[in-house]
């Protein structure tokens, strides 16, 4: 493939940079770094909406009482979201859109396609119309995922809108009688289709990885980004097809009158469980693990060091992969299971602390001694770092069989889940799209303004979510519309955290004009000597074909 | 046959990774349901061929539970409760009756509480997962005969238990209802 590629290469030296037209190019496009670019597009689009609705969820328990899901109120007249179902499809919409359409697309579609072929070395990934239909399957499945909001899907008939089942959509709550009407056969497709996507996706990113690397370029010596995601496209290989299964049944269950999970026809429903949460337990670690890549090049970059501990690092992440398969149960410890069963997943759950703490002290030991310079890509490594560790913390303290029992469904979990997802992955997210900002499109960003960004957002997120430590503590539960006056202390700070998170991602926005309208032009390597991997050889944005001469890696090259 | 090039090979080998996980997604149905029947996972009690060899001095209550869902039937039981010994074997009578004016097809299902003693409730006639079509205004009677297995006392997870309930549901049958 490489030699076919340079191949092409040859055929198109004459005019290195010509770009066909903007049909043609935004489209219809192969080029890996224009689909990272749509992809990233998209998940900030998909991110404000998703941020949009946990504003409905936080300005409807401002107060106890119901304010905004409630007849008359905005909501209502608008049609969208009424009523007390309302606020259960927002829940959802909000969960799925964070997950599959803004942390997915954003870390795996966008920083992936972008670097992964770049910094191994690659002239495109292996398959680039295969990348093109990736995309495209993604914005098919949103717009189904938008069209079910619209239509009836509540257990209540016609007038409730939108699926209220949670992102995890168990049955009874999803099968006909929890959730008659289109609204969550729309997101049964949906998913099919965001999974295909993702599968497909995996595919070009393990053959790119395999077959496309330089020459030196060994699996040993690629940078920590491109093994992370490696790793993340071996998860979504053998973990969403398991998915797409359960989901099928799901669908066949409400259509077509088999009873997988309907204990009338000797189904169980507790199955349905088991396969998502075998999905869903790999699946957050595809959230957060081209994170991990990301952190890992910033915190080398800013500190002007290579990696600490490269090789236990990369493996580490491996050790993450191949736990996350067998832990899936901790997440329904409630369901009755026997006191081995529960031992045993306790146990394997805590073991995951063993190759994460690897990580985390890996970074720190990486900035020991390191010549640190805070730049706004290394002050979101910094937050990350401190964030991720708050949450694995409280993470461990869930994986106890019986502590759970008293937290499982409380705000507990929910602000557990959102330091290492909305603060960790999120922080990983913003942290490659400043680092990498300028090589992606060849400008500079502001770096006051970016620095106001991350301090609004870091004291804007805490706010927020750590008080719902507290409330679940105090066995407030999730997804409820309403609560007693006994949690309205914790839950005004909260709403007051996302006001001020708000105003931090308006800050974000101003950034990006900022840097639009100024076009500063950007230089090849605005970090200096830290900065190693292959990007940072290559002009700011890179030539629309690059290596055109493949480069050749040398031991002595460093590495992240 | 054209020779496939090394990428379309790694794609292969993937796409038959993905399609094991696929099959295997809906193997879990019939493996998760033998691995209930053996190891009575969730509840799920245990058919056995003869009576127990062992009767203990060891008391425990069992509970009967009855519903009838969906379905216009009279399920009842004639007790809700017997006092019984460990291995020891023991009848029950369920009645059910049509109570509409057509003929209708039910079909039962049950689950033992707690759940850790689905592997230990033992039965030797019963009439679950059988199609039962009454006529209106039909009474049947089932007997079920059970002991509950001794071995119990050998499982952390069961063996402090005094009470178990055996619940029965009648669900109208899935395939006579189209």
């Amino acid at each position: 493939m490489a030699s076919n590629a340079s191949v092409v290469h040859d055929h198109h030296h004459d005019d290195h940079d010509h770009k066909p037209g903007f049909f043609a190019r935004w489209f219809l496009s192969t080029n890996h770094k224009d689909i990272g670019t749509l992809y990233l597009i998209f998940a900030i689009f998909a991110g404000l909406l998703g941020g949009a609705l946990s504003g409905l969820i936080r300005w409807e328990l401002y107060e106890p009482g119901l304010q905004v899901f409630v007849q008359g109120s905005l909501l209502d007249q608008l049609n969208v979201f009424e009523g007390k179902h309302g606020y259960n499809s927002v829940v959802t919409a909000h969960a799925v859109l964070m997950i599959f359409f803004m942390v997915m697309p954003a870390m795996i579609g966008g920083f992936g396609n972008w670097f992964v072929p770049i910094m191994i070395g690659a002239p495109d990934m292996a398959f680039p119309r295969l990348n093109n239909i990736s995309f495209w399957l993604l914005v098919a499945s949103f717009i189904l995922l938008m069209v079910s909001i619209f239509v009836p899907g509540g257990p209540g008939g016609a007038s409730e809108h939108g699926f209220g089942g949670g992102w995890t959509m168990y049955p009874p709550m999803s099968a006909n009688k929890g959730s008659p009407g289109a609204a969550f056969d729309l997101i049964i497709f949906s998913f099919h289709l965001s999974g295909a996507s993702s599968i497909l996706g995996a595919i070009n990113f393990i053959t790119t990885i395999f077959n496309m690397r330089a020459p030196g370029m060994t699996l040993h010596r690629m940078p920590l980004f491109a093994w992370s995601v490696l790793v993340t496209a071996f998860l979504l290989l053998l973990s969403l097809p398991v998915f797409a299964g359960a989901i099928t049944m799901l669908l066949t269950d409400r259509n077509f009158g088999t009873a997988f999970f309907d204990p009338a026809g000797g189904g169980d429903p507790v199955m349905y469980q088991h396969l998502f949460w075998f999905f869903g337990h790999p699946e957050v670690y595809i959230l957060i693990l081209p994170g991990f890549g990301i952190i890992s090049h910033v915190v080398s970059t800013f500190s002007k060091k290579p990696v600490f501990g490269y090789l236990a690092m990369a493996y580490a992440m491996v050790a993450i992969g191949f736990v996350g398969f067998i832990v899936w149960a901790h997440h329904m410890y409630t369901v009755g299971m026997g006191f081995n069963l529960r031992a045993y997943f306790v146990m394997a759950t805590m073991v995951i602390a063993v190759p994460t703490g690897v990580k985390i002290f890996s970074w720190i030991a990486t900035m020991w001694g390191g010549s640190l310079d805070f730049k706004v890509p290394m002050l979101w490594a910094i937050g990350f770092i401190f964030l991720f560790t708050v949450g694995g913390v409280t993470g461990v303290v869930l994986s106890n069989a019986g502590i759970d029992y008293s937290l499982h469904d409380t705000y507990y979990v929910v602000a557990h889940f959102h330091y290492v997802l909305s603060l960790g992955a999120v922080f990983a997210i913003f942290c490659g799209f400043y680092y990498w900002y300028e090589k992606m499109f060849g400008i500079k960003y502001n770096e006051l303004l970016g620095q106001i960004h991350f301090w609004l957002m870091f004291v804007g997120v805490n706010v927020i979510f750590f008080p719902q430590h507290f409330l679940g503590l105090q066995g407030m539960p999730r997804r409820y519309v309403d609560y007693p006056e006994g949690f309205a202390y914790w839950n005004k700070i909260s709403t007051i955290g996302y006001v001020i998170t708000a105003i931090g991602v308006v800050v974000f926005l101003i950034m990006i004009l900022e840097s639009v309208i100024r076009r500063r032009k950007a230089e090849a390597n605005p970090w200096g000597e830290g900065a190693t991997t292959l990007e940072w050889t290559l002009s700011s944005p890179p030539p629309y074909h690059q290596f055109s001469e493949l480069p050749v890696i040398k031991d002595e090259d460093g590495h992240h | 046959m054209k020779k496939l090039s090394r990428n379309h090979k790694v794609a292969a080998w993937c796409l038959a990774g993905l399609l094991g996980m696929f099959g295997l997604a809906y193997a879990s149905v019939p493996l998760y349901r033998l691995f209930c029947q053996v190891t009575g996972f969730d509840g799920t009690t245990q058919r056995a061929e003869a009576e127990s060899s062992v009767v203990l001095d060891r008391k425990i209550r069992v509970y009967f539970d009855t519903n009838a869902n969906n379905i216009p039937w009279s399920f009842k039981v004639e007790h809700p409760v017997q006092n019984t010994l460990l291995g020891k074997t023991n009848m029950i009578y369920f009645t059910v009756r049509n109570d509409s004016k057509v003929p209708l097809t039910g079909r039962a299902s049950y689950n033992v509480l707690p759940e850790a003693m689905g592997g230990y409730f033992m039965k030797l006639q019963c009439f679950c997962f059988t199609d039962q079509t009454l006529q209106p205004g039909e009474e049947r009677t089932f007997p079920v005969v059970y002991y509950v297995d001794p071995k119990m006392l050998e499982d952390i997870d069961a063996k402090n238990t005094k009470d178990v309930t055996l619940s029965y549901t009648f669900f109208p049958s899935q395939v006579a209802k189209k």
